[in-house]
């Protein structure tokens, strides 16, 4: 076995040659493929990152967002809620109001009902009364009954004062005086009332007589400037006036 | 098979320097190595494909191996061990290719290497310690075992080249003993063998370069 100096430099020449071309050929394009792989991967990374903090961020905001959103919500149900109870309590103002002043005016309708009803009730009662003193009156009205209103009549002009007495005949005149009674007068009756009455209103008053049976009973001097009534006619139209005045229902 | 495997047969000179075929042989290995190695890097994409990712699990295999042997960055020590690693590997399985003799199987090779794993060693040592804290390092545990020391080196060292050799070249003889006995079949299961053997005695020798590499550097105790 012969040991080669020659062959052991070369070979040894060759590896180092072989070291510096794998180096060149081989490790750097891989180290340098990896390197940039792992530079890429990292910076896919950082970009992930950074768009997972992108997201983050959009979440967070978007949950700020939500909540405002809420409190938003809150509040405007709150509001919706004031706004509603409000307006119902409104509402219900307005009701019991419009209940009320429906009540008022129901009541104010059913007293002027009532009243209306009362008046009603109150004149078909006097006309009931009246027509039924009326009728009364007419039965117990006979032709002899004139006598008492005559000496009304007379009676009425002896307290009337002189003054006033002259008014009645402003100035003398035939037919002056017509005296319209109940019942048709016969010529003695008329006679006697001429002659009462001359006495009191002097001889030329001249009385006229005429009858009425509508006044039931009694007599209508119709003067030139005035009337004196004493018939129960006038008596019941003043005494169903005084009622209607004085005893109307309240 | 009239010439001794023990001995490189020498094809022509440049000058007065013999070119052996063992040379020879490596250099149309380094030529190879690198054409394909310029062929499968050329083309590198981020993205690895086919080829790529090959060869790129074959590096960063070497480099993590190298690393956790280590424990610390193996980029300094990669092109060394990393083509010491490639080209045990091919050289020694070259030597099933007909007509070609492997050149881990002719002692220059292992030597030249084993030479160059031993002046590795101390000159990561010192770049790593420094001149005086690596020199100091062959006085631990004890100054006494200064000899003992220095022979260590130099017999490891010997005995790295020594395995690689034997191995090689015996598998080598056994197959083109048996070539010559038994005929064309019989030596291909040995052959095989010697794969293996190729691949296992390209690993121990570069596992053991980083080992004293490692203790040169203070990595790994000696």
């Amino acid at each position: 076995m012969n040991f080669s100096w020659w062959t052991f430099g070369l070979q040894a020449i060759n590896f180092l040659i072989l070291v510096w071309l794998l180096q060149r050929f081989l490790f750097k394009p891989v180290k340098a493929i990896v390197a940039r792989r792992k530079e890429e991967i990292t910076r896919d990374l950082t970009a992930a990152a950074a768009e997972k903090e992108r997201a983050e961020r959009l979440r967070r905001e978007m949950e700020a967002r939500e909540a405002a959103i809420g409190t938003e919500r809150r509040k405007i149900i709150d509001a919706a809620h004031a706004q509603a109870s409000a307006d119902r309590q409104k509402l219900l103002a307005d009701a019991r109001g419009e209940a009320e002043e429906i009540r008022a005016r129901t009541l104010r309708q059913l007293e002027q009902d009532r009243a209306a009803a009362a008046d009603e009730l109150f004149e078909r009662t006097v006309a009931i009364a009246t027509n039924l003193a009326e009728r009364l009156l007419r039965e117990i009205a006979i032709a002899s009954i004139e006598q008492p209103f005559l000496m009304r009549v007379l009676d009425y002009l002896d307290r009337l004062p002189a003054d006033e007495r002259g008014k009645l005949f402003p100035r003398a005149g035939a037919s002056a005086l017509l005296v319209t009674t109940a019942h048709p007068l016969g010529d003695q009756d008329q006679s006697h009332w001429r002659e009462q009455l001359a006495q009191r209103l002097g001889p030329d008053c001249g009385v006229r007589f005429n009858a009425d049976p509508a006044l039931v009973a009694g007599a209508v001097l119709t003067f030139p400037q005035a009337i004196l009534r004493f018939n129960w006619r006038d008596g019941l139209a003043a005494a169903l006036k005084e009622l209607r005045g004085d005893e109307r229902p309240r | 098979m009239n010439e001794s495997p023990l001995q490189a047969a020498i094809l022509f000179h440049v000058g007065f320097v013999p070119i052996s075929r063992t040379v020879v042989t490596t250099w149309g290995l380094m030529a190879a190595l690198t054409a394909g190695c310029w062929l499968a890097t050329r083309a590198f994409e981020v993205v690895a494909g086919g080829w790529q990712a090959v060869v790129e699990t074959v590096v960063i295999g070497i480099e993590d191996q190298i690393e956790s042997l280590l424990d610390r960055d193996a980029a300094p020590f990669l092109p060394l061990l990393g083509t010491l690693y490639i080209f045990l590997t091919v050289a020694n399985v070259s030597g099933i290719a007909p007509g070609v003799r492997a050149p881990t199987a002719s002692i220059e090779t292992p030597a030249a290497l084993a030479t160059i794993v031993f002046l590795s060693v101390h000159y990561y040592g010192v770049r790593f310690q420094g001149f005086i804290p690596y020199l100091k390092g062959y006085l631990k545990p004890n100054p006494i075992l200064l000899p003992l020391n220095i022979l260590s080196e130099l017999t490891r060292s010997f005995s790295l080249a020594m395995r690689l050799f034997g191995n090689i070249m015996s598998e080598e003889l056994v197959v083109a003993i048996l070539l010559a006995l038994a005929g064309l079949l019989v030596p291909i299961p040995f052959m095989a063998f010697g794969i293996l053997v190729g691949l296992v005695q390209a690993y121990i020798f570069t596992v053991l370069a980083v080992v004293y590499i490692g203790g040169g550097i203070g990595a790994i105790a000696k």
